[in-house]
């Protein structure tokens, strides 16, 4: 079995913190994984989802996505790795607010230089997917609502076929009846897609789509060892 | 891909977008009006005057004999005695002579009198002799060839019959009335002075002098090929056998001794005047490169200014894949776009104003210019404007480029 991503011995430290932000023994995720990781502000989530997407260097340890070590990558190898590899879906203003809804969408594929037909009808198939209206993909993206923003969002972190998607809090913005619907359209999709989600929420109410759930004060011992320092 | 992102962003921003295109037009069209003038003004002037040896007159600066012997600017402060015109005349170095007497006028036009060696050796532009629109040289001495823009804004024509006025000014109060000269040809165009002048023969010119002072005794029909011993010439124009002793004549008329006269050769001349336009040439130059400078600061500046409400942009641009160094690129093609607009605009709207305006500068300011502005040296000022341009986005793009470097999901 082939994980989605493993981690381990991984430490990262602010530049200028006192004391370790991070530093996680082991995470794995196997693939096609639906992962719910519970987090609140300041325990940690947000350096690491950056350590996993490449953004931020870890300062030790090994960080293997899809079986290559992302470690050891150029900053622009990790740009291509990640444009392939990884979609992501943030809380809000997802789009570009001056492209249209289907330029947003296909953007990622023509970064990675895949071709106007493969992209077009991997978008037609994720518009569908996502119940998204055809007539709104002419529109600009700002004139959609959040909830159809968010879907759209989706899309375009689908767009590339990646392994791995991180949506990070996407229905904090969303009202009760929304955030349902999202959740499952979000999690139909990724069933005819295969994709591993990473979401990440402080949202507890959420955990019920997920078969496995992680909290980041237990995985992030750099807040125990913070805590006990405190005291 | 690109130019489409960047395109609709500059969109997204159409008001800030579209007061920087504007001054960027605004001072693209400085540059470039002051270059194509300078050019074409300078083309002008090396035109007025080719194929002449030497230009004589009264003692005086070079640039003085020049203006008003070519450019017919300012008067003579003195004559030249017909004894030393013929003498130099004479000279067996000096194989043609085009005498002139100025100092009339007709409507506003000088009135040059001169005889017919005018149509036969004067040269222009590129050594091009004088044509004729219509109608021929002087065939008596009350004939008159006029230039062609005093034939199309006074609706002259051949056989026409005018009369001249004493004095330069475009009134004057003693008119050579009983004395009117026919209109024998009209030259055609040259964006010359020469446009804007009436010819007449000497001879004509001195009966209408003689009629007008009664001091002057009449000149009979007799005395026509003795013209010139009888009256002053103001300049002369010649040209020599040999180019090779143009120096040598130079020097003895200068030192010539019973007159005090000064040869010029007309084209140190004009080099000299030009050199004093050369000031005013720099200047213009300077304020529109500062200008320029200024628009070109007001893009960085606009650029800057967006980065902070586009970080958000410049993340997910990131977040998609996008790398660092193309975001920096996006900005520059940004200020690129709207550099590319700018100049086309500019280029545009010059050779519609000069299209529009074309006979008004050529009857107002005798300026016949080219309206389309694109030479060789316009085009290299562009290019300089958009290396300045994107050397000057440097600036937002580096701190685009910053910015997104330090990128990150903000959670």
């Amino acid at each position: 079995m082939t994980y989605a991503i493993e981690c381990q011995e991984i430490t990262y430290t602010w530049p200028q913190a006192k004391s370790t932000t991070i530093n996680i023994e082991s995470f794995y995720v196997e693939k096609s994984d639906r992962l719910f990781i519970y987090g609140t502000s300041g325990s940690g989530k947000s350096t690491f989802l950056n350590l996993i997407a490449g953004l931020l260097s870890a300062d030790s340890g090994q960080i293997r996505i899809l079986d290559q070590s992302i470690i050891k990558m150029s900053d622009r190898q990790k740009d291509r790795f990640r444009s392939k590899h990884i979609g992501f879906v943030f809380q809000q203003f997802n789009l570009i607010p001056y492209l249209s809804v289907e330029d947003n969408i296909v953007l990622p594929a023509k970064i990675a230089g895949i071709n106007n037909v493969t992209s077009t009808n991997r978008a037609r198939f994720l518009v569908e997917a996502l119940l998204l209206d055809a007539n709104l993909l002419s529109q600009r993206a700002d004139q959609l609502s959040i909830g159809q923003q968010q879907r759209v969002a989706v899309a375009r972190a689908l767009i590339n076929e990646p392994e791995i998607l991180i949506a990070d809090e996407p229905t904090s913005a969303l009202d009760e009846e929304s955030k349902d619907e999202f959740m499952d359209l979000l999690l139909k999709t990724q069933q005819r897609t295969g994709t591993t989600i990473i979401f990440v929420s402080h949202d507890k109410g959420l955990m019920k789509h997920f078969d496995k759930t992680l909290s980041m004060t237990e995985l992030n011992t750099a807040l125990s060892k913070r805590g006990n320092h405190v005291l | 891909m690109f130019f489409k992102i960047a395109f609709k962003s500059l969109m997204n921003r159409k008001l800030s977008v579209a007061l920087t295109l504007a001054s960027l037009t605004v001072s693209i069209m400085i540059v470039v009006s002051v270059e194509h003038i300078r050019s074409q003004a300078r083309e002008g002037f090396d035109r007025t005057v080719s194929g002449v040896d030497l230009i004589v007159g009264a003692r005086t600066s070079q640039v003085n004999l020049l203006l008003y012997s070519v450019f017919r600017i300012g008067n003579a402060s003195n004559n030249i005695s017909s004894e030393s015109y013929e003498l130099i005349a004479g000279d067996p170095r000096v194989a043609w002579t085009i005498p002139m007497s100025l100092g009339d006028s007709h409507r506003g036009f000088r009135v040059v009198g001169t005889n017919s060696n005018f149509f036969e050796h004067f040269q222009y532009g590129k050594q091009q002799n004088l044509m004729f629109a219509a109608g021929s040289p002087f065939e008596s001495a009350y004939d008159a060839v006029i230039g062609a823009q005093v034939a199309e804004q006074l609706q002259y024509q051949v056989g026409d019959s005018i009369t001249l006025s004493h004095g330069i000014g475009e009134v004057s109060f003693s008119n050579h009335e009983s004395t009117p000269f026919r209109i024998s040809g009209i030259l055609a165009a040259t964006g010359t002075p020469v446009d804007q002048a009436l010819h007449v023969p000497l001879e004509g010119l001195d009966n209408a002098h003689g009629i007008q002072h009664d001091d002057h005794h009449e000149h009979g029909e007799d005395e026509q090929h003795h013209h010139i011993s009888s009256s002053e010439l103001t300049t002369f124009m010649l040209g020599l056998n040999s180019r090779m002793s143009v120096f040598e004549l130079q020097r003895a008329i200068n030192e010539y001794g019973e007159e005090a006269l000064s040869a010029i050769l007309p084209g140190v001349a004009l080099a000299e005047l030009w050199q004093v336009m050369g000031t005013v040439e720099n200047i213009l130059t300077v304020i529109s490169a500062l200008v320029m400078f200024a628009s070109l600061l007001g893009i960085a500046t606009m650029l800057l200014s967006s980065m902070r409400e586009r970080q958000r942009e410049i993340f997910l641009f990131r977040s998609v894949g996008m790398h660092s160094s193309s975001v920096f690129l996006l900005i520059e093609i940004e200020a690129l776009l709207i550099t590319a607009v700018a100049s086309f605009l500019a280029l545009s709207l010059i050779t519609l104003i000069l299209f529009v305006n074309q006979s008004w500068l050529s009857q107002e300011f005798g300026l016949s210019v080219q309206i389309f502005p694109l030479s060789y040296n316009i085009a290299f000022y562009i290019g300089i404007i958009f290396v300045a341009c994107s050397v000057l986005s440097l600036l937002p793009g580096l701190a685009a480029y910053r910015s997104s470097l330090g990128t990150q999901l903000k959670l």
